[in-house]
């Protein structure tokens, strides 16, 4: 059974029709296009689907839709501002973090979930960040630089 | 196919939703393993009583005895937090800081985690050491459940139908003991191949266990303690040779099986290291804290 | 860099940054069309066995069911890229758990999911055989009876080998010199067997493809590497002309060879002519690991001589390839003739290479076309003579290692060859023979080439001036994240003298450029890039032509820059690329320049003329060094410290060579430890990321590229290429950095800790 629902995506409230059933992860992207969140798998592993609830970083396609409603999400397609990239943005281009791009997205909410509550981690710290998030083209070192380069105000 | 779902504020309002619903019904915690196993057709509920509003059902108390109540809704982010627990209970945030990956912490429950009872999970092997308990409420009322005779079996829990977990207590942890959590994973992610917590106390010389308690992982159809393992180091010295026998009755006790990420004849051995380790690591953890007292 | 250049050998941003660090990309299964249908396979359960009868009618009936499709909706076309063994739909029998049966499309994905639950099939199961070794048996069960009555696709041409009646799908020698003589003066002989699992190629996208046809129309979104190829395969298997059917390569979540094949797109068009309706296909990651495709995994048998002295004097290898269902694994099987014995110069070589049709997921090229599997043993039986002779690991590869000028591995002259600066840069920056911080450390160096792909192997570029003078290239080959419509770019900007902002480039669609092989085999910048080169030269031409008639002067007086063209030495008197485009326009045609690459032979393309005495040019030479941590209590394995040294002539663009670098050695680190598809009677028992290990940013090491250019005078501005290179190296390199720690040699693939442990305890350790 279908039911109007507000939910607020990146910074605005939006109205969807939602089903008992639907995923966070399916509604962003069927019902708001909001593809950037992307599905890699079923069993929650790969994080192509990461967004951010509130402040944490979470698998969306492990997040009932109904469930997210009062809670601020935060999509890739959110951090642009006024056609001005988020510093994550621009350190991802700048080190050449990604190259198929499927995960970019992802990787990227990690980043920021992770500098939005640390400020200035360890590289420790920002390998754990991105322990629920796979990528197959880069080894992952250049998304560790640049996350680390934009935490130092590098970009 | 969901039918309907349901954000009750109340755990009265959920007993009662469950009893009318029946088979049809399942709660919703965190929903990290209850949505895999719907996307794969392992359970379908028509109905769905999320936990998410009831009141009183997040948070960490300490009572005046020093008694934990930790609520069902605890994230094992915030488990893994608290500076409560930290300082109370830390064997139990290190197996909390150690549940799946980052985004899994932030919107997993420790009660969730408990009633899915997935072989090689974290926080069970730690609440066993702490001598646990899932306080459980139906319609019919409320019992407590000590974590030793919850887990049944693969999956498998001692909660009945129409009976949800309210919160985990922790009878006042002893805080002369020392606790450690260690992991065993070929990769990070993993279910643990073996996890072990160990909570262990000296006798006031410093060179004899007062009282040890392994809690295994991974191991067995269920979490467990190794009792056998445990026996053996109560009031012996603290040696190396004794860590020889721990070593072969923990390997006794368990009961691996074999399957993509290890053989079971790999657990077994694997048991045996991790068990040595941790009793060596919490053993110094202790001697330090026996010095700084 | 003797050269000043302009645009390459820059480490610019890729053209479609912005896009991927916003999520606007669009991939295969974000193509939304008006009216659009979900489609799902239906499987076969069993390994083999002969199909009886397939009920559809209970799916049909399903609401939001509008089509269901089986063989008998399909002419019966055989296809296959190498060789035409494969249906649309099994047809008498399926030949894996897996085998596709029948498809169905509905209103949704659900509905399809739950369709496809209710087709009914029965089989009649026959014996199944798993190992290739019991498959090469004469009583073995036959994966493919009629195996003599298919047809080579174009590349195979005259060279396929089978072994008529048996399960062996090609058997192929190649002889330098003659090894039983080399025996004979060798020393000692080294004999041992190595073996690799089937790994899988986990691109994180999962295959999405949209058809929308009819029985006179075919277009195709699909994540393919190949959209040529897969035009013909689509036109032969529904019979329609290559000009009715188009393929537009949508942005490719990496491929890594897994998309080369056609996996999705012949279903969907099959719904999409029977429903009438556009139809999207999309994998699941189950699907992906049990039904798509994964490497060719190997049992090697290399025999190797040497003189007392360390030369090598003779090798032999026996490489048996673990096929699968479909012949897909002909390539990597093939590649194994030419780069297997390493990049060394050995007078005597002879290399058997077998593959084998087992009743398993099928084999596929992945990363690095059978080569991982060669070094893997070569590499590792390198350190083990090393050892046994007493000579350091480093200084017995550099003591054999290729050198300009030699006979190479194919009997052919070597040039632009790099191996030692390579081995030596690598051993270097591991810090070969400086003492270890800690016990239980190793290091290990290993050497690695691969062979340029000369056959089937053809590229061909369009490029125009439009009326503003800003530049289009035309490109058949797709992006597929390595970032080649960057790289392309630059070259076409280097060579036109105008900024990369320029020129914009149309890729990988087969209705906008001619014809391109494809993205596989590190072959894109190579051959592409030469194709891009040439075709701009002949714009260059062209614009020429019309500016000498413009200014009256003659075209050789005439230089090219900075959007003009020019008087040498004059650089006032000119006319802007607008100017000239402007005139043409109006008075003379269109400015356009084509041109074309690629590799000039037949499979297996041992010379890229028959009879030449020079090796084709392109091989790629490098160097790979790891240090490791071993645990001996659990077995665990990490990789701390990480070199990978490439030769790749000329980095068009270093921060995509870097990044490249950086991804493959860390999928050869996984190939190394982690990877492999457990089978049990032909199921696959951990399709899920779960299960089967690739790794997180939590296990790699420190990751050291390293680029070295040795220009190559045929490759574009001297680059080779990089691609598939720095998976190599890494496995072998593990082992023997393993042995350097502790001491055992472990000879089969993955280095699980169990392995380690149980090499270990037999040691005594």
């Amino acid at each position: 059974m279908k039911r109007p629902t507000k939910l607020r995506v990146n910074g605005q409230d939006v109205e969807v029709w939602i089903e008992p059933d639907d995923l966070l992860l399916d509604v962003l992207r069927e019902k708001l296009g909001l593809t950037g969140a992307r599905r890699g798998c079923e069993t929650s592993y790969c994080g192509a689907c990461s967004v951010i609830l509130e402040d944490k970083l979470v698998h969306s396609c492990l997040v009932l839709a109904w469930s997210a409603i009062g809670q601020e999400i935060t999509t890739i397609e959110g951090l642009e501002v006024g056609g001005k990239l988020h510093p994550l943005q621009e350190a991802f281009i700048q080190y050449g973090a990604f190259q198929c791009g499927y995960c970019t997205p992802a990787m990227i909410l990690a980043g920021k979930a992770l500098l939005d509550e640390n400020p200035h981690p360890t590289e420790e710290e920002v390998k754990k960040s991105l322990d629920g998030n796979l990528c197959r083209c880069t080894g992952y070192q250049r998304i560790i630089q640049a996350i680390s380069a934009a935490a130092a105000g590098k970009i | 196919m969901i039918a309907d779902y349901f954000e009750p504020e109340s755990i009265s309002e959920v007993v009662s939703l469950l009893d009318r619903f029946g088979d049809d019904g399942c709660v919703v915690g965190g929903g990290q393993s209850l949505l895999v196993m719907m996307r794969h057709g392992l359970v379908s509920p028509r109905y769905l009583v999320s936990l998410k509003k009831v009141a009183g059902l997040s948070g960490i108390q300490e009572s005046p005895d020093g008694d934990l109540t930790i609520g069902a809704m605890t994230t094992h982010r915030d488990v893994h937090r608290s500076s409560l627990l930290q300082r109370r209970t830390p064997v139990l945030c290190q197996a909390a800081a150690k549940v799946g990956s980052t985004p899994i912490r932030n919107l997993g429950t420790i009660a969730g985690n408990i009633c899915h009872n997935e072989l090689g999970g974290d926080p069970p092997g730690a609440l066993l050491v702490l001598d646990s308990r899932a306080v459980c409420v139906s319609v019919t009322g409320e019992r407590n459940v000590p974590l030793a005779q919850f887990f049944t079996g693969y999956f498998e829990t001692a909660l009945r139908p129409g009976e949800v977990v309210k919160a985990i207590e922790i009878p006042s942890p002893p805080s002369d003991m020392a606790g450690i959590y260690l992991k065993h994973v070929i990769r990070s992610g993993d279910l643990a191949i073996v996890g072990v917590a160990v909570l262990l106390g000296l006798e006031s010389d410093g060179k004899h266990y007062r009282e040890v308690r392994i809690g295994l992982g991974g191991v067995a159809p269920v979490p467990l303690r190794a009792h056998k393992a445990e026996a053996i180091l109560r009031g012996n010295e603290i040696s190396d040779g004794v860590l020889k026998n721990v070593a072969e009755a923990v390997m006794s006790e368990v009961d691996p099986i074999t399957d993509a990420h290890g053989t079971a004849e790999y657990r077994r051995k694997m048991v045996a290291v991790f068990v040595k380790r941790a009793i060596r690591q919490a053993t110094e953890m202790a001697l330090q804290k026996g010095k700084n007292s | 860099m003797e050269q000043e250049f302009k645009v390459i050998g820059y480490p610019i941003p890729r053209l479609d940054s912005r896009e991927i660090v916003t999520g606007k990309v669009t991939f295969g299964v974000d193509v939304a069309l008006p009216g659009m249908l979900f489609g799902k396979v239906v499987r076969s359960p069993i390994p083999h066995g002969r199909i009886l009868s397939i009920d559809v009618s209970e799916a049909e009936r399903l609401p939001g069911v509008v089509a269901v499709v089986t063989a008998k909706d399909v002419l019966g076309n055989r296809f296959g890229f190498a060789l035409k063994d494969e249906t649309v739909f099994a047809v008498d029998k399926v030949r894996y758990i897996g085998d596709a049966v029948a498809a169905v499309a509905a209103s949704d994905e659900k509905t399809a999911e739950k369709a496809a639950g209710l087709i009914r099939v029965e089989y009649d199961e026959l014996p199944a055989v798993f190992d290739p070794v019991e498959a090469m048996r004469g009583d073995a069960p036959l994966v493919h009876p009629a195996m003599s009555t298919y047809e080579t696709a174009r590349l195979l041409k005259g060279a396929w080998k089978p072994v008529s009646g048996s399960n062996i799908v090609h058997r192929a020698e190649f002889a330098k010199g003659d090894v039983e003589k080399g025996f004979k003066e060798a020393d000692l002989i080294f004999e041992d067997i190595f073996t690799t699992s089937q790994i899988h190629h986990c691109y994180i996208e999962p295959h999405a493809v949209v058809a929308k046809a009819d029985f006179e129309r075919i277009t195709v979104w699909s994540c393919t590497q190949q959209p040529f190829p897969l035009r013909s395969c689509l036109a032969g298997i529904f019979g329609l002309p290559e000009s009715k059917v188009r393929v537009i390569s949508t942005k490719v979540g990496g491929g890594f060879g897994g998309k080369i094949a056609p996996r999705l797109e012949p279903y969907a068009v099959a719904l999409s002519m029977k429903s009438g309706r556009p139809v999207k296909m999309v994998m699941t990651r189950i699907e992906e690991f049990s039904a798509s495709a994964g490497s060719a995994p190997a049992i090697t048998t290399i025999k190797t001589g040497v003189r007392n002295d360390g030369r090598l004097v003779a090798r032999e290898m026996i490489l048996v390839y673990d096929g699968g269902a479909y012949a897909e694994g002909l390539p990597p099987s093939n590649r194994a003739l030419k780069d297997s014995s390493g990049p060394y110069n050995i007078p005597h070589i002879k290399i058997i290479s077998t593959l084998v049709y087992t009743n398993k997921l099928r084999a596929t090229p992945l990363r690095g076309l059978g080569v991982p599997e060669a070094m893997w043993a070569v590499e590792s039986q390198m350190d083990m003579i090393a050892r046994k002779l007493g000579v350091d690991p480093v200084e017995f590869r550099l003591m054999n290692a290729l050198d300009e000028g030699d006979i190479g591995p194919t009997g052919e002259v070597v040039r632009s060859v790099s191996v030692k600066s390579c081995l030596r840069k690598a051993a270097d920056a591991i810090g070969w023979g400086a003492s270890k911080d800690r016990p239980l450390r190793g290091r290990a160096v290993v050497a690695i080439h691969k062979s340029p792909t000369t056959y089937g192997s053809m590229s061909g570029v369009v490029v125009s001036v439009n009326e503003d003078g800003s530049i289009g290239l035309f490109v058949g080959a797709s992006d597929i994240g390595q970032g080649s419509d960057t790289v392309l770019a630059q070259i076409a900007a280097e060579e036109l003298g105008v900024s990369l902002n320029e020129v914009s480039i149309t890729s990988g669609d087969t209705a906008s450029s001619p014809f391109d092989q494809g993205t596989f085999s590190s072959r894109v910048t190579l051959y592409t890039g030469t194709a891009v080169r040439n075709a701009v030269q002949d714009v260059k031409k062209r614009l020429k032509e019309i500016a000498s008639r413009m200014l009256e002067v003659s075209e050789d007086d005439l230089d090219v820059g900075s959007k003009c063209v020019f008087v040498a030495g004059v650089p006032e008197k000119r006319v802007s690329f607008q100017d000239i485009a402007a005139h043409c326009h109006t008075y003379e045609g269109v400015i356009l320049g084509k041109g074309w690459a690629g590799g000039q032979g037949d499979w297996p393309g041992l010379a890229h003329r028959k009879g030449a005495k020079e090796a084709a040019p392109g091989w790629k030479y490098g160097a790979q060094a790891v240090e490791v941590e071993v645990e001996p209590e659990t077995g665990i394995v990490r990789v701390l410290k990480l070199v990978s040294v490439h030769d790749v002539g000329r980095a068009i663009n270093p921060l995509a060579v870097k990044g490249q670098i950086e991804g493959g050695a860390i999928m050869g680190m996984s190939f190394g430890l982690f990877e492999e598809l457990v089978y049990d009677q032909g199921k696959i028992l951990n399709p899920t990321f779960m299960d089967y290990k690739i790794p997180t940013a939590m296990e790699i090491p420190v990751i050291i590229p390293i680029v070295v250019e040795q220009p190559l005078p045929q490759g574009p501005f001297g680059a080779k290429g990089i691609g598939e290179l720095s998976i190599l190296g890494i496995a072998p390199a593990i082992a023997n950095a393993i042995y350097d720690a502790v001491g055992v040699r472990i000879k089969d693939l993955p280095l699980k800790p169990e392995r380690i442990l149980a090499a270990l305890e037999e040691k005594g350790g």
